[in-house]
């Protein structure tokens, strides 16, 4: 007769705990290790089959069985456990030899772009917004009367040469507005002072050349108030090259002529380049200034044409073309890139 | 207009350099477009006295001359047969002389004799009409000085001997400076610039100068349009080519020296700015001048000999058959202007009527410089001055007597005078001038100036007719030093009130966020791009205003549309090989209304072609989802609920099988779809393109957004996956679930629409939909969704006549 059937029993039990450290030890893989696992302690793993004999055995016996059962079983589960350990310690050192070509361009949506035009509007809006300027705007389509009569130039005045028009439709008198200052007199004869408006907007002259487009954009201002000032024109336009253009940078005022404003000036601003440094600069050609635009302040007439008292207010009005301010900041030496809608042009701003 | 410095020095002392000239008139109003040295094109050559001349011994045609300048004496050889003998002063280039044509001298090797240099004839030094000497020899004569040049000391710089040396100002004079059209007219701004006195020429006193023996009669039928006419005749004249200084003058202006009686009209009016007219007195019809309006097609050949046909608006002086003169505009050219034969001449100075003269130039396209003078008004006070110093200096020239004027006056032109209060020139300026600085500026202008109480009543003389106001005053204060403006800030009395257009400016930022870019295009098109619109005639898109006189047929019409330019950007870009092009535009659309001016809706569109941006590679041709998307980027970011709608026949540039209505509260905003294949041939549009349009006036008004409660509870997602048949639209789908919705269903969203053959039955598509449950107030059961999502599938399955997968 040999051991008795209980020793024999615990014993296989105990065993087990071996067999099983045994067959994991080459195991590299969480799935292999869940797998053995449930071989040995699973409903139908070897542990249970083991303890299927216990039934068979005395009561007084069964405890010790018992016993080892547990014993092994929590074997085998440290034992998982610490083979968990060092699987996933060994992923993590695995997933660490990974190795991208973060060099590839990044995945994305296309960027669009507001045209150049539109991001200098804005910029010129919010500047001239700081000094109180409101935004106004008039038809592209104009009457003769906004566009020239009520600005102080009746058919045959020679400065009408100065603004070749292209005239809408057969009726006289329809035209597209050669430039801002309709809304001026629009402005001023629905609203009365204190004013302080600017207007960007499209206009158009008869002028199709290298250097001119018949379609280009310019920017009115008007400032209409009891006590308005020459100076303050002055004051203002320095405040907006200063913004724009950049800190430091000078004007000057040049006497000039246009019918609507009296005084009326030129207006130069400091080269931006150049400072009035360089004698063979390219951008001012060597004069040190670079012309922005006209201004002055409104005349009699103008305020007679639209219901004003010129004896109770003064104002100022100014105008800029829109594509020269872009043309000097952004290095733009053609105006015609910017009404092709070609993307080469439109991506760079 | 050029002015010359040298002839400028005549009226006025030049204090500074040409340049700080320039810059001082600039800055006051006469802008200086450029400054041109005269006399610098060539160097190095200088006045030679001729010690002696002896044939070359090796060459027939050569001489060989013996020359001095200021340094010793020099051999050069010469192939001219106009040598002068020993005394006669020459040009010569010496070694190191620059021609103007580029060539550097030295010494020269010719025919056994060395040659120091060269002595030059006119062609070599490309001298003009201005240069005398150089005559005989057939025109191949080296220059040979004489007159005042001839006095000029061996070694002297030939420039500066031959008067040459001069500098040109190009002056840009504005339309209001009609005074400033002349050499008197600048003398006197710098005169007021820099402090130096103003000289005017001299004339001799003519008032005792006998009538013409041959009485010419003077009749002025229209005294307005010729306010004053002055006739003077001069007998006797002898018409040669001017004297040197004087076509040097005119050539350095740019007038083409002719004759001394004409060039003698041309140099008063750019001496004083009154144009003249010489007219071969003899010639005249029954010794006759009458000044009056052209009859209806009464014909005249201009100098230019050009014929012109005249209408009852034309100002002409006639002789008693015909017109021989459009009055201040041209001269006829057919016998009555001054030919070398003519000995009697009859001056005319005037003032003409500023309309007329413009009205009649432009009518005819014949600008003239006594055109554009008269356009702007010459001054009525100096018509008998400029008679008078013409006509002194033709009878000095041509040696001719001249006789007592015929005059025509309708008019005194008394000087006006304004009151001028110096507060009101501070207030108007931002200055603190006091009353002297003011008086003087305007004194040093011309104008008298009297103290009258606490005002200036400053008087203004008749060649500036452009100061009628205090504030035309003001500005002549300034501009004398407008570098003095100080800078400040106007003080604002009003809050500024909302501005800008913010719809726009907010819809411009969507679509560039959403990848595309914008582009602004010209407010005109073609006709053949409104006709690509394929509309219905009736249509306002295909009745678009036409410009009158457009520049090409490119420009011929106002846009009706953003579509057409914007397809025509997209072709741009594809003809330089951008294919993948996503272009929007903002802007106005021109559509003809009842009232005196278009209507300019708003307008935005976008186009869409090429490929769609994937990663690394394109992700495939983008369709017409991708423009529905960018539709939903759009009015989702600006808040705006709409509905797509499948569109039917009536947007005729959109494929009738590939077009949407964008709908927003009932009302058709826009369109978007698939540009129809016929449209894009019509504009060369190269491969497929979906486009967009729709009118921002239409989009309903904006309003600050309220925060809705955020749910506290979980949602319950029910997927719902039905065959339908094709024509059944997605927006079908959506409208009736609306129409059934349960109130616990939260949300809605189409996951799939999918139509394989073998999955989906003949004419069906299948369609996956996810639905959304929620309660606010507590977490729904499945029971409580399941049983909401039975009912809706009920009701809605038998509406779509869809059948459950
Ligand atoms: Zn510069």
């Amino acid at each position: 007769m040999g051991e008795p059937e209980p020793s024999r029993l615990v014993e296989e039990i105990l065993a087990l705990g071996e067999v099983f450290r045994g067959e994991v030890a080459p195991l590299k893989d969480e799935q292999e290790l869940r797998a053995a696992q449930a071989r040995f302690l699973g409903k139908k793993g070897s542990l249970s089959e083991l303890m299927k004999r216990m039934g068979s055995l005395p009561p007084a016996e069964r405890p010790r069985v018992g016993e080892a059962a547990n014993r092994v079983k929590q074997l085998i589960e440290e034992e998982v456990a610490r083979k968990l350990l060092r699987i996933s310690a060994l992923r993590r050192k695995r997933d660490l030899e990974r190795l991208v070509d973060v060099t590839l361009p990044g995945r994305t949506t296309p960027n669009g772009h507001l045209h150049i035009l539109t991001q200098v509007r804005r910029e010129l809006c919010a500047i001239f917004a700081e000094l109180g300027f409101e935004v106004a705007t008039g038809p592209q389509v104009e009457t003769d009367f906004h566009n020239f009569e009520a600005l102080a130039m009746p058919a045959d005045h020679p400065a009408r040469d100065m603004q070749d028009t292209f005239y809408v439709g057969d009726g006289a008198g329809t035209l597209l507005r050669t430039h801002t200052s309709p809304v001026q007199i629009r402005t001023m004869l629905t609203r009365k002072p204190p004013l302080a408006i600017i207007a960007p907007g499209v206009v158009y002259r008869r002028d199709d050349d290298p250097t001119h487009s018949p379609m280009f954009t310019q920017l009115e201002g008007l400032c209409v108030d009891k006590g308005i000032r020459m100076s303050d024109l002055k004051g203002v336009l320095l405040h907006f090259v200063q913004r724009f253009f950049g800190p430091g940078l000078g004007l000057r005022f040049r006497a000039s002529y246009f019918p609507f404003v009296e005084p009326g000036a030129e207006v130069d601003m400091r080269c931006s380049f150049c400072h009035g440094a360089r004698s063979d600069c390219r951008l001012c050609k060597g004069s040190g200034w670079l012309e922005i635009g006209g201004a002055g302040m409104v005349d009699p007439r103008v305020f007679e044409q639209v219901g004003i008292d010129a004896t109770a207010v003064s104002g100022f009005a100014f105008g800029m073309g829109l594509e020269r301010m872009a043309m000097l900041r952004h290095g733009i030496h053609d105006i015609k890139l910017a009404y092709e809608g070609d993307l080469r042009f439109a991506r760079q701003f | 207009m050029k002015i010359s410095l040298n002839w400028l020095a005549d009226y006025v002392e030049l204090r500074g350099t040409p340049e700080e000239l320039a810059a001082r008139l600039t800055s006051a109003g006469l802008e200086v477009e450029s400054v041109t040295r005269l006399g610098e094109r060539f160097s190095g050559v200088v006045v030679a006295e001729v010690c002696a001349r002896r044939p070359h011994p090796n060459a027939e045609r050569l001489t060989l001359v013996t020359v001095r300048d200021d340094v010793g004496e020099h051999e050069v050889v010469c192939g001219a047969p106009n040598v002068p003998a020993a005394g006669g002063k020459v040009l010569w280039a010496r070694p190191g002389a620059r021609l103007p044509d580029g060539r550097v001298l030295g010494m020269k090797e010719l025919k056994g004799a060395r040659s120091a240099g060269m002595l030059c004839s006119r062609a070599e030094l490309e001298l003009g009409e201005e240069v005398e000497g150089g005559a005989g020899g057939g025109g191949d004569g080296i220059i040979v000085l004489s007159g005042e040049a001839a006095l000029a000391a061996p070694g002297a710089l030939a420039a500066d001997a031959l008067g040459l040396r001069d500098v040109v100002l190009e002056v840009n004079v504005t339309a209001n400076r009609a005074d400033c059209l002349s050499h008197v007219g600048i003398a006197r701004e710098l005169a007021a610039l820099t402090g130096a006195a103003l000289m005017r020429p001299a004339v001799p006193d003519l008032s005792g100068a006998p009538p013409s023996a041959q009485g010419v009669r003077l009749f002025v039928e229209d005294a307005t349009a010729c306010p004053h006419y002055v006739a003077r005749v001069i007998e006797g004249i002898t018409v040669a080519p001017s004297p040197s200084w004087l076509r040097r003058r005119l050539e350095a202006v740019g007038v083409r020296p002719i004759s001394n009686v004409v060039d003698v009209t041309n140099y008063v009016m750019m001496e004083l700015g009154q144009p003249l007219h010489a007219f071969n007195a003899d010639a005249l019809m029954a010794d006759e001048v009458r000044v009056r309006r052209a009859r209806a097609g009464e014909k005249l050949r201009t100098l230019d000999g050009v014929d012109r046909v005249l209408d009852e608006q034309d100002l002409v002086i006639c002789d008693e058959v015909a017109p021989v003169a459009l009055a201040g505009v041209m001269g006829g050219g057919a016998g009555c202007e001054v030919s070398p034969e003519t000995t009697r001449v009859l001056l005319e100075s005037a003032c003409f009527d500023p309309a007329t003269v413009r009205r009649t130039a432009r009518r005819l396209g014949l600008h003239s410089e006594s055109s554009h003078r008269f356009e702007r008004g010459v001054d009525p006070g100096g018509v008998d001055f400029a008679s008078v110093r013409a006509a002194a200096l033709l009878a000095e020239l041509g040696g001719g007597s001249v006789t007592a004027p015929l005059e025509h006056h309708a008019r005194v032109e008394s000087p006006r005078t304004i009151p001028l209060a110096p507060a009101d020139v501070n207030a108007l300026l931002g200055l603190e001038l006091d009353e002297a600085t003011i008086t003087h500026r305007l004194e040093s202008l011309g104008l008298a100036v009297a103290l009258s109480g606490a005002t200036l009543a400053v008087t203004v003389p008749t060649f500036r007719r452009d100061l009628e106001r205090p504030v035309d005053l003001v500005e002549e204060v300034l501009r004398l030093a407008i570098d003095e403006l100080p800078a400040t800030l106007p003080v604002r009395r009003a809050w500024p009130a909302p501005s800008g257009d913010e719809l726009a400016e907010s819809a411009r930022d969507a679509l560039a966020s959403a990848g595309l870019c914008e582009a602004i295009t010209f407010g005109f098109t073609s006709r053949a791009k409104v006709a690509a619109l394929r509309l219905p005639p009736e249509h306002p898109a295909m009745k678009p205003l036409a410009v009158t006189n457009p520049l090409t047929e490119e420009q011929a019409v106002l846009r009706t549309s953003l579509v057409p330019n914007l397809l025509a950007a997209l072709v741009h870009n594809q003809k330089f090989g951008v294919y993948d092009v996503a272009l929007f535009e903002v802007g106005h659309v021109f559509l003809a209304s009842d009232g005196p001016l278009p209507d300019e809706p708003r307008y935005l569109a976008f186009v869409l072609a090429g490929e769609r941006t994937g990663w690394l590679k394109p992700a495939g041709a983008v369709d017409l989802h991708d423009a529905t998307g960018i539709v939903e980027r759009l009015l989702g970011s600006l808040r705006i609920p709409f509905q797509l709608l499948q569109a039917r026949a009536e947007h005729g540039f959109l494929h009738p099988g590939v077009a949407a209505s964008i709908v927003v509260g009932g009302v058709p905003v826009g369109i978007v779809g698939e540009v129809h294949p016929e449209t894009r041939a019509q504009l060369g549009v190269d491969g497929p393109v979906f486009a967009c349009e729709l009118s921002l006036e239409r989009l309903p008004p904006r309003s600050a957004p309220q925060l809705a409660a955020i749910p506290r509870f979980p949602a319950v997602v029910r997927d719902l996956s039905f065959f339908v048949d094709e024509s059944v639209a997605a927006a079908r789908v959506r409208r009736t679930i609306d129409e059934v919705r349960p109130a616990q269903l939260e949300s809605v969203r189409i996951l799939d629409d999918y139509r394989e053959a073998g999955k989906v039955p003949q004419g069906k598509k299948g369609l996956l939909w996810s639905l959304t449950y929620r309660a606010a107030d507590r977490t729904l059961t499945d029971a409580e969704v399941d049983a909401a999502h039975e009912s809706l599938l009920a009701r809605l399955l038998p509406a779509l006549g869809a059948e459950r997968r």
